[in-house]
């Protein structure tokens, strides 16, 4: 189960598909379209923005007396909208993107109504952690399924910040992006994770990464609660993964992780934790060759450079030193890695093609 | 009898495809998995790593050094171990160019940047009272010989950034304050600037077979560039309203240079990933020009008015992106309409 590839042959002989189907396959195979991801992206910016203006509209036409209305309303819109994504339109139609919108506003017409009802602020949390979790498996959108992913989490860190550590703003962020950086590690780095699942988790598996890196950067906020030692604790928990997934596999894959997991370490006791978590992303997506995930982190160093440049507690001398030493110790390692025999080998055959 | 097309294979995204399609059930999904991690991949990619972050932080690191301002040090000696790393990243470009050109490109990287520390550092030392666009500028031109012997992307956005910063520098602390010079000549100067480096790039892999312009992420950025800059100017006129030149020529540089690069991007490469840029700066431009005609009588229907232009103009897009695409593949299939 789950190779790399499956023939025509192999689905009939599973009884997934009849005999006498094959040829409608193999004309639906010629239409197949494979959405970018920039394309994703441009889908979701827009499917979100159209849905907060139709959310502010219908918040600002003043339905305080029929707030019930409007959150049927909102059921019924997602409903509609996700039973004729399933069952009319391909996520190739260009009817798909006003669908994505449809269900976005109609999510945000429940929660927002569901808000104005009760007014209890941790019901919307809950009720969207819910509707997300109900939502995931069903709608056949990746990218939904991303940001769905990215609400429960939002909701998740609102539900603690409201219950369980009111006026600790960092604490909910914390223990969100312990959650996210475990899910991440978990789901990208294919750690017990089957591979139909992990193709169904995927959307999951980035946004949790997305969500880890938002999460380091709130915590290092001034006026932290937390100690710094505490989030790099926590930061070392996927590494763990990462390094445990290594032994279970040849000598070739494991050596380069766990070098490179030792390097990261290193780096941790060195500078701070924005950095040391857009190095673990990239890891992460060297270590399960996505490219996304090492452009997420790449990404990220920028903003968490210029936090470390601008962070006072530390003189830039010492910053300077820290760096400057991680830089050696990176240099020197990949100086060990190349003279390994299967690292030599490898790169002779990359060289020689 | 087998099937003609029994042995066809599918790999997890044409299995995933077809699902959404409801040609094949969900349960096909388990019978494929996404491509393993081969040994070689993971070596190359923890290669790499290594290589950029070393390199990464030891630029910054020295960077940091020397915005610390380091009182001990004798200027001759801050000037000194500068010039001693530029010589030292120099001499890796030279070195390293025959048998690791990775490591060759990251040298003179690297020694670019070192000429900004250089200067950085002199006007610390000096306080020679030069505005900060003179440094932007004095630091393109004295590295432009070695972008140009570079053959390198990166080298090149290196340059480009530093133009632009300069280039707009000089209008916000001489251009603008002395001569009252309108921004919209600078944006329409720099964009064409942005234009003339994309055809040159194209030209230039066209008919000299240039091969290290060939990567696209050098055009992309371009193009992002170039969009951004005509697309604000744009927006900022559109909004505005000034009835003047400049402000006529803010609003149709940008539909002429979008033109120019649709038509350019598409014609040469069937570059999907530009015209998704150009598409993007072309809704951000419709909603300015929304704003300027509701702006003056602002009632609770143009945030519905909103809403729906962005569906329809996100849907136009996406389905005109995913069109291009498609004839795309179809050309890289039947070339010549074989």
């Amino acid at each position: 189960m789950g190779h790399e590839h499956v023939t025509l042959d192999e689905l009939v002989s599973h009884g997934l598909i009849a005999h006498e189907d094959l040829e409608g396959v193999e004309v639906a195979l010629e239409g197949v379209e494979h959405t970018p991801i920039y394309m994703q992206i441009i889908s979701g910016v827009g499917g979100l923005f159209a849905s907060l203006f139709f959310i502010s509209f219908i918040v600002c036409l003043g339905m305080e007396a029929s707030w019930g209305i409007s959150a049927a309303g909102g059921a019924a819109l997602l409903a509609s909208a996700l039973f004729m994504r399933r069952t009319q339109f391909s996520g190739t139609s260009p009817l798909a993107q006003a669908l994505i919108s449809a269900r976005l506003t109609g999510v945000g017409l429940i929660l927002v109504s569901l808000g104005a009802m009760s007014e209890s602020p941790s019901l919307v949390a809950l009720a969207c952690i819910a509707l997300c979790a109900i939502l995931y498996p069903l709608d056949p959108d990746r990218l939904m399924r991303f940001i769905a992913t990215c609400a429960a989490y939002i909701a998740g860190a609102a539900l603690i910040a409201l219950n369980v550590s009111p006026g600790a703003q960092d604490v909910p962020a914390y223990v969100v992006f312990a959650a996210a950086s475990l899910s991440s590690a978990l789901v990208l780095g294919r750690v017990g994770v089957s591979p139909a699942l992990e193709r169904t988790l995927e959307p999951l598996g980035y946004a949790s990464a997305c969500v880890a890196l938002v999460c380091v950067s709130i915590s290092m906020f001034d006026g932290s609660t937390v100690h710094p030692a505490v989030l790099r604790a926590l930061l070392v928990l996927p590494m763990l993964i990462l390094v445990a997934r290594a032994w279970t596999r040849g000598d070739a894959q494991k050596e380069p992780l766990i070098w490179a997991s030792g390097a990261v370490a290193f780096l941790a006791l060195l500078t701070n934790t924005g950095l040391l978590a857009a190095l673990l992303t990239m890891l992460l997506g060297a270590s399960s060759h996505r490219r996304a995930l090492i452009a997420i982190g790449t990404a990220s160093l920028l903003p968490f450079l210029s936090h470390y440049y601008y962070w006072l507690d530390v003189s830039l001398l010492a910053k300077s030193v820290a760096l400057m030493t991680t830089s050696a110790f990176f240099f020197a390692l990949r100086a060990v890695i190349r003279a390994r025999p299967w690292m030599r080998s490898t790169l002779d055959a990359a060289e020689a093609t | 009898m087998e099937h003609p097309h029994a042995s066809t294979r599918l790999d997890a995204r044409d299995v995933d495809a077809l699902i959404d399609m409801g040609v094949l059930p969900p349960a096909a999904g388990a019978l494929v998995s996404a491509p393993p991690i081969t040994p070689s991949r993971l070596a190359r990619g923890v290669d790499l790593l290594l290589l950029l972050l070393s390199a990464g932080t030891g630029l910054s690191g020295v960077v940091f050094f020397f915005a610390y301002n380091w009182a001990d040090m004798h200027r001759f000696g801050k000037l000194g171990l500068i010039q001693g790393l530029l010589l030292a990243a120099l001499a890796t470009a030279i070195l390293a160019r025959t048998r690791a050109t990775l490591a060759s490109q990251i040298g003179l990287f690297c020694a670019s940047v070192f000429v900004g520390v250089f200067f950085a550092t002199f006007g610390q030392i000096y306080q020679t009272g030069a505005d900060a666009w003179q440094l932007f500028v004095a630091w393109a031109a004295l590295i432009t010989p070695w972008v140009i012997l570079s053959r390198t992307q990166s080298q090149w956005v290196l340059w480009i950034t530093l133009v632009q910063a300069g280039c707009w520098l000089l209008w916000t602390q001489h251009l603008h304050p002395i001569h009252d010079l309108r921004p919209e000549w600078v944006s329409a100067a720099l964009t064409t600037l942005l234009l003339a480096l994309i055809a040159a790039r194209d030209l230039l892999i066209e008919r000299r077979n240039v091969a290290w312009l060939r990567p696209m992420w050098g055009r992309t950025i371009l193009v992002a560039a170039a969009t951004l800059q005509s697309v604000g100017m744009f927006a900022f006129d559109a909004i505005e309203a000034d009835v003047s030149f400049t402000s006529f020529l803010g609003l149709v540089f940008y539909p002429a240079s979008a033109a120019a690069i649709s038509w350019w991007v598409w014609h040469h490469d069937r570059d999907v990933p530009s015209i998704a840029i150009v598409g993007c700066g072309a809704i951000a431009a419709g909603l300015s020009i929304l704003l300027r005609i509701t702006t003056d009588s602002f009632d609770i229907g143009i945030i519905f008015l909103v809403g729906f232009y962005l569906v329809v103009a996100f849907s136009l897009l996406v389905a005109g992106l995913r069109h291009l695409n498609m004839l795309e593949r179809l050309e890289e299939e039947f070339p010549h309409g074989s």
